[in-house]
């Protein structure tokens, strides 16, 4: 474990930055004396001081306490509707690439359909339809991922399937669920893995844009994007909301893409000595 | 007729009027014929070569051999059991009967395993016992020249010809009776070639195995094979034992072929029999001999009605209307092996 670390410095890198992340998120109560939700009138758009490391927000509430409570919701929802997009695009990309013909065209048709929504707009169909929960959230978020790794899977399961060794594993007995996942799948994981981390932060902006659209996690409970947006408003008087809060979201996506690439390249066998 | 596809128990695999057509890829509904109505046994314990230019349908056909594609036409038969007619379950099973190394030993070993991984993996499916597929592994490994302490090495850090080694050691691990050998050593230098070729003929010995050597050299062909095949668009022109072949040829495609091969020294020059006229369309092949357009021999009765491959004498037969009645003559020179 401590070799992969040594050889593979983004690995470490990018594990470092998102164990303090998970960690202050975990540990939240401890680190802060304030609550997420406490008003304090009397220090309103406050800059950053020993009292709040972070500054204060237009009603006087500690951002660093905000920060620190909003990367549980943030991380959880970034991860789950990532895993979520990724269950069911990289499935059906699998799927499509590996058998083609008549499924492929079927599963193409319907995955066009849904990449003809914008994104957003299709997370706020799925979210006003489901009303707003964590777990909606997750779902808002997640499914329109759904068609980018299809996309990706499908057409990195295309190019495997024409080598030998998959012709070769068949001529063998192998089963075509077994080909698919023993060796159509693990080779489409190089490509798999830069949308992944990739698709991390942008399941970070979706889930901050439909907080400030008003379907994201139910009020009180801070995530980085309600911080962000409730932070635009007073950008000039108290730049230190929405940066601190911007700073998180830009130091997760480091993270994950950071260990993203350092996975690639550590899972490519033809880097290893 | 001697030779024709039979059941006798001597064949291992029989192939009648097998054919694979491919749709055009453009859409523009036109079948391409990469194999077309061939038929050809092979018997137990020899080396059945098949030689053509490529793009001929050699691959193809080893496919459907292999059952990795439907046949379009005809049917193939192992041991007297039709493919066409046993079940999915019964197939898996035959699949260890028969096995197959492809021309690129860069892209026949899934790069995400280990060289045990590789070999282990056809015993795994197949569920052999866990200590059989060990003690099997290694003397797979020392049966085709392959060090044991590179177990655990990935196939990207050997060299092509311990690739192939390894591809040969993979498809020996279950056993198989019949090797279909699809360009086997055409990827690697001449000098590996050699001892692979060499490898592959004590394994035959060891293993009891029968081969279909496939490859565009007619050198290598002539090393390993006791009856050839000459495969020209898709049909077989003739087909001979490995000294009727290149010594009493019927075939003016099989003359053409001989005398295209490189000679190595400059006192066997030789005349040679050109090749003339256009590679025939595989999509619209012409109505008569397939040869036709490109034989100087070609009159009308070549153009329009099509040739069969016919028996004459022992162990020869040619698909040409007018075999043993033209002056074909090429001065074989050796194979450039
Ligand atoms: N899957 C396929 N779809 C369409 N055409 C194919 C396919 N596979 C092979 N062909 C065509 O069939 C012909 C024979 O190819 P192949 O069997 O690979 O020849 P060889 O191995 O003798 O060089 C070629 O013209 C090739 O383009
Ligand atoms: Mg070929």
């Amino acid at each position: 474990m401590l070799n992969i670390f040594r050889e593979y410095k983004m690995i470490a890198i990018g594990c470092f930055i998102l164990s303090v992340i998970l960690l202050t998120a975990v540990f939240a109560p401890a680190l802060t004396s304030y609550g997420y939700e406490q008003v304090d009138l009397k220090n309103r758009n406050d800059a950053p001081s020993a009292a709040h490391l972070m500054g204060t927000d237009s009603f006087g509430r500690d951002v660093w306490t905000r920060v620190l409570y909003g990367a549980r919701v943030s991380l959880t929802v970034s991860l789950t509707s990532v895993a979520v997009g990724l269950a069911i695009g990289a499935f059906w990309g699998l799927l499509c690439g590996f058998f083609k013909g008549k499924i492929d065209f079927a599963v193409g048709r319907v995955m066009d359909i849904f990449m003809s929504f914008p994104a957003l707009l299709f997370s706020l169909l799925i979210g006003a339809a489901l009303g707003p929960s964590i777990l909606n959230m997750c779902l808002s978020v997640g499914i329109p991922l759904a068609p980018i790794f299809y996309r990706v899977t499908r057409g990195a399961a295309l190019s495997v399937g024409e080598h030998a060794y998959i012709a070769s594993a068949k001529s063998m007995g192998s089963g075509s669920f077994r080909t698919m996942f023993r060796h159509v799948l693990p080779n489409t994981a190089p490509q798999l893995f830069v949308v992944l981390s990739s698709s991390m932060g942008g399941a970070i902006t979706a889930e901050s844009a439909l907080g400030y659209l008003g379907l994201g996690i139910p009020k009180p409970t801070p995530s980085w994007g309600m911080v962000i947006n409730e932070g635009r408003q007073y950008i000039f008087d108290a730049p230190w909301v929405t940066g601190f809060g911007g700073l998180m979201v830009v130091l997760t996506i480091l993270g994950f893409n950071l260990l993203g690439d350092g996975l690639r390249d550590y899972l490519d066998p033809k880097l290893k000595g | 007729m001697k030779n024709m596809p039979g059941d006798s128990a001597e064949d291992i695999l029989t192939l009648r009027n097998v054919c694979k057509y491919y749709k055009d890829r453009k859409g523009s509904g036109h079948l391409l014929k990469a194999v077309d109505g061939v038929s050809f046994s092979v018997r137990r314990g020899e080396t059945f070569g098949l030689v053509g230019e490529s793009g001929c349908g050699k691959s193809t056909l080893s496919r459907v051999i292999l059952q990795l594609e439907p046949v379009s036409g005809g049917s193939v038969a192992f041991e007297g059991r039709d493919f066409a007619r046993i079940g999915r379950r019964e197939l898996r099973a035959m699949r260890k009967e028969m096995q197959i190394v492809f021309q690129d030993p860069y892209d026949s070993i899934d790069p995400r395993m280990t060289l045990e991984q590789a070999v282990e993996e056809p015993m795994a499916i197949h569920r052999y016992d866990r200590s059989l597929r060990k003690t099997r592994i290694k003397k797979l490994f020392e049966d085709v020249g392959l060090p044991v302490n590179m177990l655990n090495r990935y196939p990207h850090q050997l060299s092509g010809g311990q690739r192939q080694r390894l591809c040969i050691a993979r498809s020996l691990a279950l056993s198989p009776k019949l090797l279909v050998c699809d360009e086997a050593v055409s990827a690697l230098d001449v000098s590996i070639q050699a001892q692979i070729l060499n490898l592959m003929c004590d394994l035959k010995e060891e293993h009891n195995l029968t081969y279909i050597f496939i490859s565009h050299n007619l050198g290598v062909i002539k090393f390993i094979s006791d009856r050839i095949a000459v495969m020209y668009f898709g049909k077989i022109v003739e087909l001979a034992s490995r000294n009727e072949i290149f010594t009493h040829y019927l075939h003016p495609y099989t003359c053409a072929l001989l005398s295209a091969a490189p000679v190595l020294h400059p006192s066997m020059r030789r005349e040679r029999m050109l090749l003339t006229g256009d590679v025939p369309n595989l999509y619209n092949p012409p109505a008569g001999c397939v040869f036709c357009d490109r034989c100087v021999y070609a009159d009308s009765r070549c153009r329009s009605e099509a040739p069969v491959l016919r028996g004459y004498g022992e162990d020869r037969q040619a698909a040409c209307h007018y075999a043993g009645e033209l002056p074909l003559k090429v001065n074989w020179g050796g194979a450039p092996c």
